[in-house]
């Protein structure tokens, strides 16, 4: 036994020793969060993550089976998997409405097309999703294929034509994911305007199974149900990425607020299924600095015009 | 007795992974609306107050300690040790409750739920701010105050449930606390 009977018979007349002792090792437990140089901390994770996802792997799949029997047989059964499959072939629309929208503003912009490559055409891995986080200040999942399946830390993580979040981090057999409605989750985002327009502004998560997006520049009309995509500039996600539509009180559209309430395109109240994108990292970063270094470009040119017309 | 108490660790510990199971896997299953609310309910917290109820202070503690570790493994923020203090000071303040109150009933559950939930969401927020943890809810004092107060009701609502439960899975050691309860009133 850890605990010795003489020391357990001291502690129950006077608990408040192991109370101390207890305190004391949380104390220094805590202090390791703040240790510099050194943020993979995360050990007890790792074990646990690793340990426990089989469990919860099998409890998720019995109790989805369960569920989809229950749901099969109470709904109409024809009805319900068409519906899935429309739905499913309306996601594929989707996006290759989006990156034909993308492919054409590039074709505008006068860029060469043999370079550029849809988000969405990168290889996928498929995961399951075995859990949630437990507290609910952190808004994270957990699924089940990890490093020893290619699967990385930043990798943006998609499902139902929209993106979930990306991963946070890896162990050998599974993988917790940010999603993009956790508070500390933020992404450079762009709003597609039915006119035509783009709008450029920042998304960040709410806690609340919604996105809010912020600072829009320039601002301009919006309309309820205007697509969002990533813009790449964040140096995490590709650009074309669909995170989500606009959701607006006034359904005949409005000048762009403060912030505007995004609803996420992927289905997160009810994610069971996820593809992770294998894109490494370096490239993201690569296309990130091409567009900063293109905005720039285009912001001193327009420097440029505006001094000259003043002339 | 040494079996029993053996049998009861493993009880409580079999209680502890129930509890991060209902809340990692079979949350995310339930629609949304319920989900919001049922997100709140800390079943862990729960469990290491009902251990604390059983008036063994060296269990009620190790409980505590068991359940933030668990917690912390299975949350996806870097904060390693903060559950486990809060949990340990919610055992601790159990303790004293079950300590300085003889008597056990529905009113003294809810008065060390209440404590417990309280001191743990405030010390958890307290922890999170000095750690520098980039949450919005501790910026704006109006959503703490309803993080706490939501935490609170759910905790307080399914205890009443949940403990009827765990009466039924501790037989043995609620004829013990009673049999306690009653020595101690008597001494007195």
């Amino acid at each position: 036994m850890w605990i010795t009977v003489k020391a357990k018979d001291k502690a129950k007349k006077n608990p408040t020793w192991l109370l101390g002792i207890l305190l004391a090792a949380h104390l220094v437990a805590i202090s390791f969060n703040r240790v510099p140089n050194n943020p993979e901390l995360w050990v007890f994770q790792k074990l646990f993550i690793t340990l426990t996802t089989p469990g919860q792997s099998i409890l998720t799949g019995a109790v989805n089976w369960v569920k989809g029997g229950i749901n099969h047989y109470l709904s109409l059964k024809d009805a319900r998997s068409d519906n899935e499959v429309l739905r499913e072939q309306l996601n594929d629309r989707r996006i290759e409405i989006l990156s034909l929208k993308e492919k054409l503003i590039e074709l505008e912009l006068g860029k060469d097309l043999n370079k550029w490559k849809s988000a969405y055409s990168y290889d996928g891995i498929d995961a399951r999703v075995v859990g949630r986080d437990v507290n609910e200040m952190f808004g994270t999942i957990v699924i089940d294929k990890g490093s020893t399946s290619g699967i990385s830390r930043n990798q943006p993580v998609i499902a139902g034509g929209g993106l979930v979040g990306r991963v946070i981090f890896t162990a050998p057999f599974a993988s917790r994911v940010l999603l993009i409605t956790d508070e500390r989750h933020a992404s450079g985002a762009v709003l597609v305007q039915t006119e035509g327009g783009r709008l450029i502004g920042l998304l960040k998560g709410t806690d609340n199974f919604h996105c809010n997006m912020q600072f829009i520049d320039p601002p301009g009309k919006v309309l309820n149900g205007e697509q969002v995509i990533t813009s790449g500039q964040d140096g995490i996600y590709p650009a074309g990425l669909l995170l989500g539509r606009i959701r607006l009180t006034n359904p005949a559209g409005s000048v762009a607020p403060q912030v505007v309430i995004i609803e996420p395109a992927a289905p997160l109240d009810r994610l069971e299924k996820v593809t992770v994108l294998n894109i490494p990292p370096e490239k993201i970063r690569n296309i990130s600095r091409e567009l900063t270094n293109e905005e720039q470009m285009q912001e001193s040119a327009s420097d440029r015009n505006r001094r000259e017309n003043r002339r | 007795m040494e079996n029993t108490s053996r049998g009861t660790n493993l009880f409580i510990f079999g209680c502890l992974f129930a509890g991060v199971f209902l809340k990692t896997t079979l949350e995310q299953l339930v629609p949304v609306t319920p989900g919001i609310w049922l997100r709140h309910i800390d079943w862990l917290l729960l469990i290491t107050v009902y251990i604390g109820l059983l008036r063994d202070p060296v269990r009620s503690l190790i409980t505590g300690t068991v359940a933030g570790i668990l917690y912390d493994s299975f949350s996806g923020g870097q904060a390693m040790g903060v559950n486990g203090l809060c949990y340990i000071l919610a055992a601790f303040l159990t303790h004293r409750i079950t300590a300085l109150i003889v008597v056990d009933n529905l009113l003294i559950r809810f008065l060390a739920v209440s404590l417990a939930s309280v001191t743990c969401s405030l010390t958890r927020l307290l922890f999170y701010r000095m750690l520098n943890i980039d949450l919005p809810v501790l910026a704006d004092g109006g959503e703490a105050a309803q993080m706490v107060v939501f935490g609170l009701f759910a905790n307080l609502i399914v205890s009443v449930v949940l403990y009827l439960f765990l009466d039924r899975i501790f037989k043995k050691d609620v004829g013990l606390r009673m049999r306690r309860s009653e020595a101690r009133r008597r001494r007195l």
